[in-house]
């Protein structure tokens, strides 16, 4: 039997990525679609059951419209059976908020709560407690799923906190949720961990391959794998101005460092390296330039100023006398020497 | 570089003057008025023009001052040697500057020279008309003016280092400070104070978003006890509806018994009725065979009687029907039927087929003999050509009668069917006319009619003719006597109201009679199957009317008034939530909006920051770069000092070349001290500036009475000084007294 394991979609949740205003909108739905596209994948796989492993909305406050939209994906795939529990940031707020609860999805309460499933036993609980793994009944002769939302460590206790090594051996699969990347980690040697990551990032600290988790048990055993499911992904990306000389230089070495990312995607182009005093752009041209390529595109000055204030010792100017002062000076921090002088420098060369 | 001579065409007071210059020392004594101060101005506008006449103060507006005052021309010319070659500049100056001429020639090739623009001085010097005033031009006037100026920062800055950035030093600083204004102005304006209102309006509105969230909870909450009142009410509909029901069906089944019941009362009717005719039917209901034969007995008894009565006439009137047969009758309505064929036929003929005449005969004919006319008259009086008119005319002539032939064909082709038509008619009439002529019967228009009449008349002679011949009035009689008694004995068994017709009144109740039998058995089944239907027993008795139905009703419409009520309280606040919820979407874009404002205000902070501290830098470097030659400056400001007083105190000089002096502990700016005293300091100032800026090329010092507040010895020390210098170069000296003389 195959099973979907997701999590942490956040639907509602404000994009931190720097978007316009209609991208925003734009993005809130893909989110919610991201979600659609989960179960019809899951669909595509035989899946009959899909586990939401929390934080299926990001807040309390869950709009109508963003209920009814999760509803009817559940209800349009009534083959499939959706095991919810409601995360540390959602709480009951879906189940609440008015509008009809498809048939076939059912949830896990505060305690344990079990779903006996095409043999498969699925426990969970939206809530974790000192000792909660005591109180777990598991199936003695069946596979076992549990399914929380939380961090691993060493004891359970309130507010998402999963003792590992509490786990009973009997289970099969930790479903969890919490964080936002894919990872797996072996408890023991019939248990395995596995948070799923969040199916669709949202800003730019979510970068690198999101999607969910394939859960296949069967008599032979259990087997869990990653599918990148997302639609965009974020990308952070270095461009060195080392060695720059012109602006144009400047733009090769961003452009070259997006060069392979799909246009569908979110970048972040950091700046890095030592540039050179004399060096001259605009990020926003960068930007201008690059933006129209790419779903979103930021970028980000980090360069450092390529100085050496024994090169200007015998420099007579008063630019010279500038960058001798600043760098002797302890009291300016490295970052602050560098921008004064290269405040100092483009003041006196009129491009202040 | 070194003045060789000028010739002053017209400047100030001066005038057609000419003067050579020496190496060296040339003093030049003259009284006060003289123009010793214009000769200055001369050699000075000679290097850099007359600036634009904007000032007012005549003293400070040079223009206006050296204008000729005898009129003339204004100007003249300087002669001087500079990088080994002599040069002559011409300058005249007009009221404005565009009036100003110069030229520059080179006097070693005689011809004019571009070795050096109207810039001259800047050109020659390395600095402009001010520094000039400021450095090698000393003057009672201006020798404790400030001596630094752009010019001779660049200048020394330029003798210090290789570039000339120190000249950007202003500029720099006038742009960060701009900058610094756009991100801060005083009084909160500026790029960061409007970043921060923004950043500060989100915040409230995201405050105020914040507190919807709050209100679309309590909102929800609102919908969710509404959507437990609307069960509630739901549920009270159901529980009346149900009572409703109940009502309705007794109602309802009441009203079936009573349709029952009155069913049953109709049936009941007719059993009455039925057995009101079965009394009068009490000796036996007669058959319709019996019926039929009391009928006919009283038509045979009728027929008896009248053929008894009849008189013999009568019935030999009909004898001659007897002959007639069926077949007869049938021909006779055959012919009838064709003679009514022919007349239809004759009518048509006569009303619908005539043929029409031809239209527009006359017109045709009137058209025709005008184109013949017209085209006679025009031949022989225009052109032959016209003739040809003729012919259409004549086509025309013809056609007439061409037209009138087929009419009149037709005509008789009409007048002929007519004709055939009504002979057929004649033969067929003479047909019926002998068919009917033997039988007597009333004239009539139509055939059909009179075959009618003859066939009537043929039934009655059936009926009276045949027994008429064979029999007796007695016999009649007996027999009909006979019918009478079984026809009476028949009517004696019925109650039957004298006077009437007494078949009529039997048959009458019979039909009633069956009638009634029918009904009832008719209305028995549909009792029965009404009953079925309903499931209602026969026996069943109306229940009296339940109670409540009104009240039911009316709980039934305040109920939906209240439901109807708490739906649109219902939809109201979700149509409140969903605005609100709306309102929540905004939320995405003012948090980016806000993460990007507060990022820019930190960004514009840093960038103030920078831009405050890169403009006390660039101070602090300009004060260090200009200190390396301050030294120099001081010292030679030292050794001057010294050659021209026992002064020992310190001195401090700062980046314009103030001189401060360290007086009992205490330093003092120089302007406290006397007039003399200041003039001795800044005199040596001057001069040690004048050796810092100029190192590889002395300039004429131009000194214009510079001691006058000199004490004798510090005279006579300057005055020795100034024979010192002159040997290494040109110094140009004025003095209007022999007593400041330094020959």
């Amino acid at each position: 039997m195959k099973l979907i394991h997701t999590s942490d979609l956040h639907i509602g949740s404000p994009m931190t990525a720097r978007l316009p205003r209609e991208k925003i909108a734009e993005r809130r739905r893909e989110l919610i679609e991201s979600f659609r596209r989960v179960v019809e994948a899951g669909r595509a796989f035989g899946a009959l059951g899909v586990i939401i492993a929390g934080d299926l909305f990001d807040s309390e406050v869950v709009t109508r419209r963003s209920a009814e939209a999760v509803a009817s994906v559940i209800a349009e795939a009534p083959e499939m059976k959706f095991f919810y529990l409601p995360g540390n940031h959602e709480k009951r707020a879906f189940l609440d908020c008015g509008v009809k609860i498809p048939e076939n999805l059912v949830f896990f309460d505060t305690g344990w709560t079990y779903f006996d499933f095409d043999g498969v036993r699925i426990a969970g609980r939206s809530e974790t407690a000192e000792g909660m793994f005591s109180s777990l009944e598991l199936s003695a002769t069946g596979r076992n799923i549990v399914v929380l939302h939380g961090e691993l460590r060493d004891r359970s206790a309130p507010g998402g906190v999963i003792g590992e090594r509490e786990v009973p051996e009997e289970v099969d699969l930790l479903c969890l949720g919490h964080y936002h990347s894919y990872s797996e980690k072996k408890l023991s040697r019939r248990t395995t961990a596995v948070y799923c990551g969040t199916p669709e990032g949202r800003g730019f600290d979510e970068t690198g391959e999101k999607g969910f988790a394939l859960l296949d048990l069967s008599e032979g055993g259990v087997s869990v794998r990653f599918v990148p499911a997302a639609k965009r992904r974020l990308h952070i990306v270095s461009a060195d101005l080392t060695g720059a000389k012109t602006a144009y230089d400047v733009f090769r070495a961003a452009e070259d460092a997006v060069r392979e990312i799909p246009a569908k995607d979110l970048v972040r182009v950091l700046l890095t390296g030592g540039r050179s005093p004399d060096l001259r752009y605009g990020t926003e041209e960068i930007a201008d330039r690059l933006a129209e390529r790419f779903y979103c595109f930021e970028i980000k000055d980090e360069s450092r100023l390529a100085l050496n204030a024994e090169d200007y010792r015998y420099d007579k100017s008063l630019k010279g006398e500038l960058i001798r002062l600043v760098s002797a000076d302890e009291s300016l921090s490295p970052d602050e020497k560098d921008a004064i002088i290269e405040c100092g420098i483009l003041a006196l060369a009129g491009e202040v | 570089m070194k003045l060789l001579s000028l010739h002053i065409e017209n400047f100030g007071r001066l005038s057609d003057f000419d003067y050579r210059f020496s190496s060296g020392l040339n003093e030049i004594r003259a009284e006060n008025g003289y123009g010793k101060t214009t000769l200055s101005a001369f050699i000075k506008a000679m290097f850099y023009g007359l600036p634009d006449n904007r000032k007012r103060d005549l003293f400070e507006n040079e223009r206006s001052r050296y204008l000729p005052w005898q009129g003339g021309v204004c100007g003249g010319s300087l002669t001087f040697e500079a990088g080994g070659k002599r040069y002559r500049v011409e300058r005249t100056f007009g009221q404005k500057v565009a009036g100003d001429t110069f030229t520059l020639y080179d006097l070693d090739l005689g011809r004019p020279s571009d070795d050096y623009t109207e810039n001259l001085g800047r050109e020659l010097f390395g600095i402009d008309a001010d520094g000039y005033e400021r450095t090698v031009f000393l003057s009672e006037r201006n020798l404790s003016g400030k001596n630094e100026n752009q010019t001779v920062a660049e200048k020394l800055s330029d003798l210090v280092g290789s570039t000339g950035d120190i000249g950007a030093y202003d500029e720099a600083v006038k742009r960060i400070e701009e900058k610094r204004r756009a991100l801060q102005k005083k009084g909160g304006a500026g790029e960061i104070a409007d970043d921060q209102k923004r950043s500060g309006q989100i915040d409230v509105t995201l405050g105020e978003l914040k507190a919807l969230e709050g209100v679309i909870a309590d909102d929800k909450n609102v919908m969710k006890s509404l959507q437990s009142e609307a069960d509630a009410l739901e549920r009270e509909r159901a529980e009346l509806e149900k009572k409703r029901q109940a009502v309705l069906r007794e109602e309802q089944k009441n009203a079936i018994r009573r349709q029952l019941d009155t069913m049953m009362e109709n049936r009941n009717r007719e059993f009455a009725r039925a057995a009101e005719l079965s009394r009068f039917f009490a000796s036996g209901e007669p058959e319709e065979e019996e019926l039929s034969a009391i009928t006919a007995k009283e038509s045979e008894r009728q027929r008896l009687t009248n053929r008894a009565n009849a008189p013999p006439k009568s019935r030999g009137e009909y004898d001659v029907f007897r002959d007639l047969s069926e077949e007869t009758i049938a021909r006779m309505r055959s012919v009838a039927s064709e003679i009514r064929k022919a007349d239809a036929r004759v009518a048509d003929l006569k009303e619908k087929s005539a043929p029409k005449p031809p239209k527009a005969g006359a017109a045709l004919l009137a058209f025709g003999i005008l184109l013949i006319l017209l085209g006679a008259v025009l031949g022989a009086l225009l052109h032959p050509a016209c003739f040809a008119l003729i012919l259409p005319g004549l086509i025309l002539l013809l056609l007439l009668p061409i037209r009138g032939g087929r009419y009149q064909k037709a005509k008789g082709e009409w007048e002929s069917a007519i004709r055939e038509a009504e002979r057929v008619r004649q033969e067929k009439a003479d047909v019926f006319a002998a068919l009917t002529r033997p039988y007597p019967h009333p004239a009539c228009d139509d055939p059909c009619d009179e075959v009618n009449a003859i066939e009537r008349r043929y039934d009655l002679a059936r009926m009276m003719g045949e027994d008429a011949r064979s029999e007796n009035e007695e016999q009649l009689r007996a027999e009909a006597a006979r019918l009478t008694e079984e026809i009476e004995r028949f009517y004696r068994r019925f109650p039957l109201n004298p006077g009437g017709d007494r078949m009529a009144q039997i048959r009458r109740a019979k039909s009633e009679y069956d009638l009634c039998r029918r009904t009832i058995d008719r209305m028995q089944g549909d009792i029965d199957r009404f009953a079925a239907e309903n499931g209602v027993s026969l026996k069943d008795k109306t229940a009296p009317a339940p109670s409540g139905g009104e009240d039911l009703a009316e709980k039934l419409r305040e109920n939906q008034t209240a439901r109807l009520a708490l739906e649109r309280r219902r939809a109201e606040i979700a149509a409140k939530i969903r605005s609100e919820e709306e309102r929540m979407e905004e939320r995405d874009a003012l948090i980016a909006e806000k993460a990007a404002l507060d990022e820019s205000v930190a960004g514009k902070k840093r960038e103030l920051n920078i831009l405050q501290k890169t403009k006390y830098w660039l101070e602090r470097a300009k004060e260090s770069l200009t200190s390396k030659y301050l030294d120099g400056t001081k010292k030679a400001f030292l050794g001057y000092l010294a050659a021209i007083s026992d002064e020992s105190a310190d001195f401090e000089m700062d980046t314009s070349f103030t001189v401060a002096k360290t007086d009992r502990g205490a330093t003092r700016p120089v302007e406290g001290y006397s007039l003399g005293t200041r003039d001795l300091y800044a005199l040596a100032a001057r001069l040690a500036l004048v050796d810092s800026l100029y190192r590889e090329e002395s300039p004429v010092i131009l000194l214009d009475d510079p001691f006058a507040h000199f004490d004798d010895e510090k005279l006579a020390r300057a005055i020795r000084l100034l024979q010192d210098l002159a040997k290494s170069r040109q110094i140009i000296y004025l003095t209007c007294s022999s007593a400041r003389s330094a020959k």
